[in-house]
């Protein structure tokens, strides 16, 4: 194929295709990560409404530096 | 003046454009300088961080790799196209988190949060200093060789414009302008490079036919084995052909600092799909026109310009200067991530950490930018009185930048038992080990790549000797805290954040 050995049409072709479907476990299983922004949204809104408490990984350390 | 050199021009306009809007809208102080005060998103962090980690080697050492060795260089392109969604897989989330945790500024900085001891940024800043020195050398080599190609210009001339751009982006904007411009030049680069590839196929007849005539030259060079066929085949050097590229990207601090510098830690997730979509459009190209190469171009004296001569040869002029601009991009993404990340160390891991503890933040963004000054002069006059092989000096540098900083960085965000003596037993050994393994020519002899090598015994080194000292070392409260933080799904609680101070050894939670 494509006047390539077999065995480097294998290669070329399989090693990206695993790398992708790697790609593509990883998005669904960290799918849940989702939900460390809803918090921070959370968190950060309370901060705004004086509750306090919040977190600050949107915020950056800013002054701390 | 030609078509090409005017795209350059309004290529270089732009960059340096670029680098006076981040000046405006860049927040101030040392976060807003060093991270881009952790502003940004999938496309920016995921393309910054593939095009900073591309380089020149891309359009000059990938091109060389191929004329010379045929389909076996790909086994470079096979790890390189894996290289980022590892990196944001196993490092992203997790350094993001724990570096805010931490308080940490720098990719170095932050290693001497994780392991809390001076010795650790003693140790590893001048490493780190002295392979992106190297490193950035190459760059500009690259630049400057560019820039002659296209412009006539005579080539310390041209090392000097490629020079200048570099350091004014970089002087002015700092991260958030590395960051953009490497964007921009990511999809500059794509563009190039995929353009060349498609008027390299139709020059040669198409991919079939061009693999055919290659078969006729050495059937040998279709073979992912090498000129020289399987018998001679070397595979300790396959398997660091594939590491150096793969997991090697996570031992390289002026790529890890991207992860510092995303908006939220969940960022990594969109920006690996980005990573990797970017790369199998962009990596197998130059290494498909190198190899092209052999058949539009048989009598080529410097296999490292393969890439530029096809392009000059197959494309018109005007698209000549797109792509041109492309290969400048490649150089200079990278270019400018390596000399921040080199004032960075100097200012803040080096002369601040050392020297004046009590340095304020505009003090320290003007020592950094002094840095990159000097840096550049300096590797300016090494560049245009002796310029070394691009793709030499690259592999080797970037081989021993993973052989020590690999393991030391994933176990910072993974191994709660990794500590101070494990962390700098590991430097240490993938330093020496790796670089050992290159100068007395043991690569020759046993046919192992120095990176497999070094990052064996760095592996080995931080396991062992971090179990060994568990007791008389262990690994402080606050970090095991932090790990344990990071480990959840969720907001960092605002009584886990510590504020950056110079006992860094210290550092303890601001309620504790």
């Amino acid at each position: 194929m494509f006047g390539l050995p077999t065995a480097t049409v294998v290669i070329i072709f399989g090693i990206p295709a695993i790398w992708v479907i790697y790609t593509l476990v990883f998005v669904f299983l960290s799918r849940g990560w989702k939900a460390e922004d809803v918090a921070e949204d959370q968190a950060l809104a309370n901060d705004a409404d004086g509750r306090g408490g919040g977190a600050a990984s949107v915020k950056g350390n800013g002054g701390a530096a | 003046m030609n078509i090409e050199t005017w795209f350059l021009v309004i290529y270089f306009v732009a960059m340096a454009g670029i680098g006076l809007w981040t000046l405006k809208i860049g927040s101030k102080g040392s976060e807003g300088y060093l991270l881009g005060g952790r502003s940004l998103g999938a496309a920016v962090t995921a393309l910054r961080l593939q095009s900073s980690s591309m380089s020149g080697y891309m359009f000059l050492g990938a091109g060389s790799l191929a004329y010379t060795k045929g389909y076996f260089s790909l086994w470079y392109a096979m790890g390189d196209i894996g290289g980022g969604v590892l990196n944001l897989s196993i490092l992203g989330r997790r350094m993001r988190k724990l570096s805010q945790i931490l308080g940490s500024l720098t990719s170095i900085e932050y290693l001497e949060h994780r392991y809390p001891s001076k010795w650790i940024r003693a140790i590893a800043a001048p490493v780190a200093l002295f392979c992106i020195f190297f490193y950035v050398m190459s760059q500009f080599i690259a630049g400057g060789r560019g820039l002659e190609m296209v412009t006539g210009i005579p080539y310390a001339w041209a090392l000097l414009v490629a020079v200048g751009v570099i350091v004014f982006y970089t002087f002015l904007g700092g991260y958030l302008a590395v960051a953009y411009t490497d964007f921009v030049q990511a999809i500059i680069m794509l563009i190039g490079m995929v353009w060349i590839l498609i008027g390299c196929l139709q020059a040669v007849g198409g991919w079939t036919a061009g693999n055919e005539a290659v078969g006729q030259i050495n059937p040998n060079l279709l073979t992912m084995w090498g000129p020289d066929g399987i018998e001679s085949v070397q595979w300790g050097v396959i398997v660091g052909a594939v590491l150096v590229f793969s997991i090697g990207y996570m031992g390289w601090p002026h790529v890890n600092v991207s992860h510092m510098a995303m908006k939220r830690p969940s960022v990594a997730r969109r920006a690996s799909l980005y990573a990797t979509g970017f790369n199998l459009l962009f990596i197998p190209a130059p290494y498909i026109v190198g190899i092209m190469a052999l058949i539009l171009l048989p009598t080529l004296d410097n296999p490292e310009l393969a890439v530029f001569q096809v392009a000059d040869t197959v494309l018109p002029d005007f698209a000549v200067g797109i792509v041109m601009a492309g290969i400048m991009a490649a150089i200079m993404s990278t270019a400018d991530a390596l000399l921040l990340q080199s004032g960075t160390i100097a200012s803040q891991d080096l002369f601040q950490r050392f020297f004046k503890r009590d340095m304020s933040d505009k003090q320290s963004v003007w020592v950094s930018r002094f840095t990159v000054l000097v840096l550049a002069i300096i590797g300016y006059f090494v560049a245009v009185n002796d310029p070394p092989a691009v793709a030499e000096v690259v592999i080797f540098s970037t081989t021993v930048l993973g052989a020590a900083f690999v393991p030391v960085y994933i176990a910072a965000a993974w191994w709660k038992k990794a500590n101070v003596p494990g962390a700098i037993a590991s430097m240490i050994a993938g330093t020496v080990s790796s670089v050992v393994w290159e100068l007395t020519g043991l690569v020759d002899v046993t046919g192992v790549d120095p990176m497999g090598v070094g990052i064996v015994f760095s592996t080995v080194a931080l396991i062992l000797v971090s179990l060994a000292t568990q007791r008389s070392h262990p690994v402080p409260a606050h970090v095991l805290e932090a790990m344990k933080e990071t480990d959840k799904i969720g907001a960092i609680p605002a009584s886990m954040l510590t504020g950056q101070n110079d006992s860094l050894a210290g550092q303890v939670p601001k309620d504790a």
